[in-house]
């Protein structure tokens, strides 16, 4: 029904596209609503997203993403290749390459040409200041320092080619990886790891390391990613273990939430069943990625067949990595 | 024109329902328009600071020191002077009782953003957060000047350090182990990571090895012994991981990972899979040990 739709739309899009703008393709009103926009004068280090561009920039663009995923995430997870687990090293590569998406809709940056997107609501401050002194303080030490604002106010950007940064609807959480900034405003905020799309995916895969570790480890205490299989030994389901450690550590906070997504009753089954359609758009790749109101990435050759290889070798436990290893070279 | 204009406002209905009936494609932040904004995120995060700053002493907040500690991209290192020391030494001190006993309550009334919300980290509150740099600076402070030692309340950073919160267990341990030298003997160290889990164990126990007694890497190898024992899987290999940096002997190594084989023949084939592989990183023996 979803797909249905999403098709429909974007059959649509295609042809007020061709009706107002023979060239370019038309801007993505719907992310307008979900960026802050930044400091022109900001230094950002990462591929930049342009609805407005062609197929082949969006190519361009979802390859380099992966990219930088594969690498973070292989980063992460070598000590598991390297101690010969290798299921373990390639539920982390898919967990890595799901949870973006999920999260960010594989978007850090946005780059965007026009002079009515900026949203002064989000960017000035000005609720900040009715909200009291401390509100504001805190709002200028962080986004607002007086030498380079990095959401300045709308008004004072002299450009109309802007580029933002993704958030969530309240704007706590922001970047590709969605980090809560109440939680985490010790390191991902202070630091400003939000600048660099590397930082910010290795900041996310820590934080779901951080679950990965002790329930990987202690799987017998979550019946929902372990069975027993012969001789009484304990099997591990991968593809649950992936579910459970977003559900838990990365949705709920907690590793003791790991096995909500396989409870009917759960409040939050919505979020677990909409990160299962994620998951399995990353198993079932086969060289394009449809990213849900964003576009579909066609990813270049060497690194889609990384992303097939570790998906097949996750799905049968396999260990094949020619073109991985390239890509990591 | 007007097929256009009716063309548009299709597509914006269909992706206006579309979009209100899919499982949402950012679930856990709820990606969504601007009309449902109601506090920006500094409004946000400036509330949940507030709510923990209205536990704490007005003098306590008032200062430079309150502002700087809350300036996380300065490691403590960098904000304590032996000039100020004392300063940041008393807003901390103040601080941290305060701090610990509206965590204690309600975490320090720290929620989650409203029923859609799943998350919460009751580990990692901004209270948490706050008391752990508080420590930090603590730390520091006494290490900048140590007549400030007879001022500090030991039993507080013992409570602390006897908690269940994993980001002040340390921290607060680390101070009894460098500055309560003279009353907290090592096995009493020891004796309060009793309950300590995975990562938290492993740094506790990195930070008693380094301790100047040499019978103290003796008391530590002990304790790893009895974890590889007793422990969990998780802890094991956390400790297991940091082993290196405990510095144990090469007869005390092969004497404690001895404890290590009972890992052979358990459920879980994968982690005995990484155990030997970071077993035999410390010993060239292990296999020999467990054969």
């Amino acid at each position: 029904m979803t797909t249905k739709l999403l098709s429909t739309c974007a059959a649509f899009a295609l042809l007020t596209t061709s009706v107002f703008a023979a060239e370019t393709p038309a801007r993505n009103k719907a992310l307008d609503k979900m960026m802050y926009t930044i400091n022109p004068e900001a230094v950002l280090s990462g591929p930049v997203y342009r609805d407005q561009g062609d197929a082949a920039s969006k190519s361009k663009y979802g390859t380099e993403v992966m990219r930088i995923i594969l690498k973070e995430a292989h980063a992460k997870a070598e000590k598991y290749l390297e101690a010969g687990d290798t299921q373990a090293y390639y539920s982390i590569m898919v967990m890595a390459l799901t949870v973006p998406m999920q999260e960010g809709l594989y978007i850090q940056y946005r780059g965007v040409e026009g002079t009515d997107i900026c949203r002064a609501e989000a960017n000035s401050g000005e609720l900040v200041k009715k909200s009291g002194e401390t509100n504001y303080n805190l709002f200028n030490q962080y986004f607002k320092t007086a030498e380079k604002p990095f959401f300045p106010n709308c008004e004072t950007i002299k450009t109309d080619k802007l580029t933002q940064i993704i958030r969530g609807g309240d704007g706590t959480d922001l970047s590709i990886m969605q980090v809560s900034i109440r939680w985490h405003f010790d390191d991902f905020l202070a630091n400003r790891r939000f600048e660099s799309t590397t930082s910010t995916i290795a900041y996310g895969l820590s934080h779901l390391m951080k679950g990965f570790n002790p329930v990987y480890r202690n799987v017998g205490d979550y019946k929902c990613i372990s069975e027993t299989g012969i001789f009484k030994k304990k099997k591990v389901n991968y593809i649950n273990l992936i579910r459970g450690i977003w559900a838990g550590q990365y949705n709920s906070g907690s590793i003791s939430k790991t096995c909500r997504f396989d409870d009917p009753t759960s409040p939050y089954k919505h979020h677990d069943k909409g990160f299962e359609k994620n998951l399995n758009k990353i198993l079932d790749f086969t060289g394009t990625l449809q990213v849900d109101m964003v576009a579909d990435f066609k990813i270049d050759t060497d690194v889609a067949a990384a992303v097939m290889e570790i998906t097949k070798n996750l799905k049968e436990a396999t260990n094949n990595r020619t073109a991985l290893d390239k890509i990591l070279k | 024109m007007k097929k256009v204009i009716i063309g548009t406002l299709i597509v914006i209905g269909i992706a206006g329902v579309w979009w209100s009936q899919t499982s949402h494609p950012v679930p856990s932040s709820e990606v969504a328009s601007e009309e449902k904004v109601q506090k920006t995120p500094d409004e946000i995060l400036a509330s949940d600071i507030e709510k923990i700053t209205r536990n704490l002493k007005a003098e306590n907040i008032a200062g430079d020191e309150w502002k700087q500690i809350n300036t996380y991209s300065l490691p403590a290192e960098k904000i304590v002077s032996k000039e100020n020391a004392s300063a940041f030494f008393r807003v901390t001190q103040s601080n941290i009782p305060d701090m610990y006993a509206c965590l204690k309550k309600d975490y320090c009334g720290m929620t989650t953003r409203g029923e859609d919300d799943a998350y919460f980290d009751d580990q990692r509150t901004p209270a948490h957060i706050l008391i752990n740099r508080n420590l930090k600076v603590m730390k520091e402070a006494l290490r900048k000047d140590s007549s400030l030692k007879s001022q500090v309340d030991w039993e507080i950073l013992q409570e602390l350090a006897s908690s269940e919160a994993e980001m002040l267990q340390v921290e607060a341990l680390d101070i009894l182990r460098e500055f309560d030298s003279e009353s907290m003997k090592t096995e009493e160290l020891i004796k309060l990571t009793e309950d300590y889990k995975g990562t938290a164990k492993a740094d506790a126990l990195v930070r008693i090895a380094k301790g100047k007694n040499p019978s103290d890497k003796l008391l530590v190898a002990s304790e790893v012994e009895e974890v590889f024992a007793m422990s969990d899987a998780n802890t094991v290999i956390s400790v297991l991981e940091n082993m290196k940096q405990m510095a144990l002997s090469k007869v005390e190594t092969n004497r404690v990972v001895r404890n290590l084989c009972r890992f052979k023949d358990t459920e879980e084939v994968h982690n005995w899979t990484m155990i030997k592989y970071e077993a035999k990183k410390l010993t060239a023996e292990f296999d020999k040990i467990c054969n």
